[in-house]
């Protein structure tokens, strides 16, 4: 697996790509989840697009639920389809994202009522 | 193999060693400041030795690194060391098992930190491997252990889960709780599995359901598969 460091993604460039398999040190635990997902929200917050290029790498339930599942709920479902890219993400990590994401919305749903 | 000298302790005797030949990884302590990630890359060598397919290796991989994580950061061991894995594989019988013992302080206790569950009579170790219940509801959804069940019962092994006088074990020909064997101060998980057949974790994730009271209707996630290209 990558042993590479994250880098700082507050980029004032309108777009932010971020090679998960290369620049994230590990994609595999909930605390790495969570320095990504602070990374993205300062470069979606700032006006950018986020590129993530999995580059045939398979996250965990833990990373993909707080680098996504949550961020999709910080920054709203339309803001985040409108401005994240992933990119060559492998079939088991798709469904993986798809599902903490519908999770993560439903239960922020569940919380307002 | 190796287990007294993984907990510090001088062995009884000292037993001939045996080759490992691919077929078994010795017992490891783990420091609470082990990384997840990393021992997961070193027990899927006991996958990876008997000659799976990626997919496999992969899927057992994920497994691992959620279940270690949980165990080295939520354990709550009072011990230097905090787990103990150990793995072995028997080709001639195509199975192979990875077990991961921790100090911790075991499931029941663990679980009582989630004011919406109440155990009772229930066994601890099923409860805390079904999909949706973890100890920490605040942000953690307890992917692990399901994530491993799920996984050894897709593929026709077995998942095995002890803590303190519990113990839950699910099979394909169905599950057995138990009470008051000899007790396991922490938290003892073991996943075995055939390797005759695949793991495939994209499997799993595809059966997960989403929270009671919601349908695949409410969030569609119309527009997801446009962002990946």
């Amino acid at each position: 697996m990558t042993t590479s460091t994250l880098k700082d993604s507050t980029t004032s460039s309108p777009e932010s790509s971020l090679r998960i398999g290369q620049e994230v040190s590990e994609f595999s635990t909930r605390p790495h989840g969570i320095s990504v997902r602070h990374a993205l929200a300062r470069t979606l917050e700032a006006g950018g697009e986020v590129v993530l290029d999995f580059a045939d790498t398979e996250v965990s339930p833990s990373f993909a639920e707080e680098a996504l599942g949550v961020l999709a709920v910080q920054v709203g479902w339309e803001h985040f389809r409108a401005h994240v890219h992933l990119r060559n993400v492998p079939r088991a990590t798709q469904s993986l994202i798809k599902h903490v994401i519908r999770q993560q919305l439903a239960k922020h749903q569940a919380s307002l009522h | 193999m190796g287990i007294f000298e993984a907990a510090g302790l001088e062995p009884p005797r000292i037993p001939r060693g045996r080759d490992p030949d691919g077929r078994f990884l010795p017992a490891m302590a783990l420091r609470e400041d082990a990384n997840p990630a990393s021992l997961a890359g070193d027990l899927r060598r006991i996958a990876d030795n008997q000659g799976v397919d990626e997919q496999t290796v992969t899927s057992l991989e994920t497994t691992l690194i959620e279940i270690l994580g949980n165990c080295l950061h939520h354990g709550e061991s009072r011990d230097e060391v905090t787990a103990l894995t150990a793995a072995q594989a028997w080709p001639k019988g195509s199975l192979a098992q990875i077990a991961i013992a921790d100090l911790g302080i075991g499931m029941r206790d663990s679980l009582a930190a989630n004011p919406s569950l109440e155990p009772g009579d229930q066994n601890a170790c099923e409860l805390a491997s079904q999909y949706g219940v973890t100890s920490k509801p605040e942000g953690h959804s307890g992917y692990g252990l399901t994530l491993g069940r799920e996984l050894m019962e897709r593929n026709g092994g077995q998942f095995l889960l002890a803590s303190r006088d519990e113990l839950f074990i699910a099979r394909d020909d169905g599950y057995i709780r138990e009470r008051a064997l000899p007790q396991w101060p922490g938290t003892l998980v073991v996943l075995e599995w055939r390797l005759d057949r695949p793991l495939n974790v994209r499997d799993v994730y595809d059966a997960w359901p989403l929270p009671e009271g919601f349908s695949h209707d409410d969030f569609d996630l119309e527009g997801f598969d446009d962002l990946l290209s």
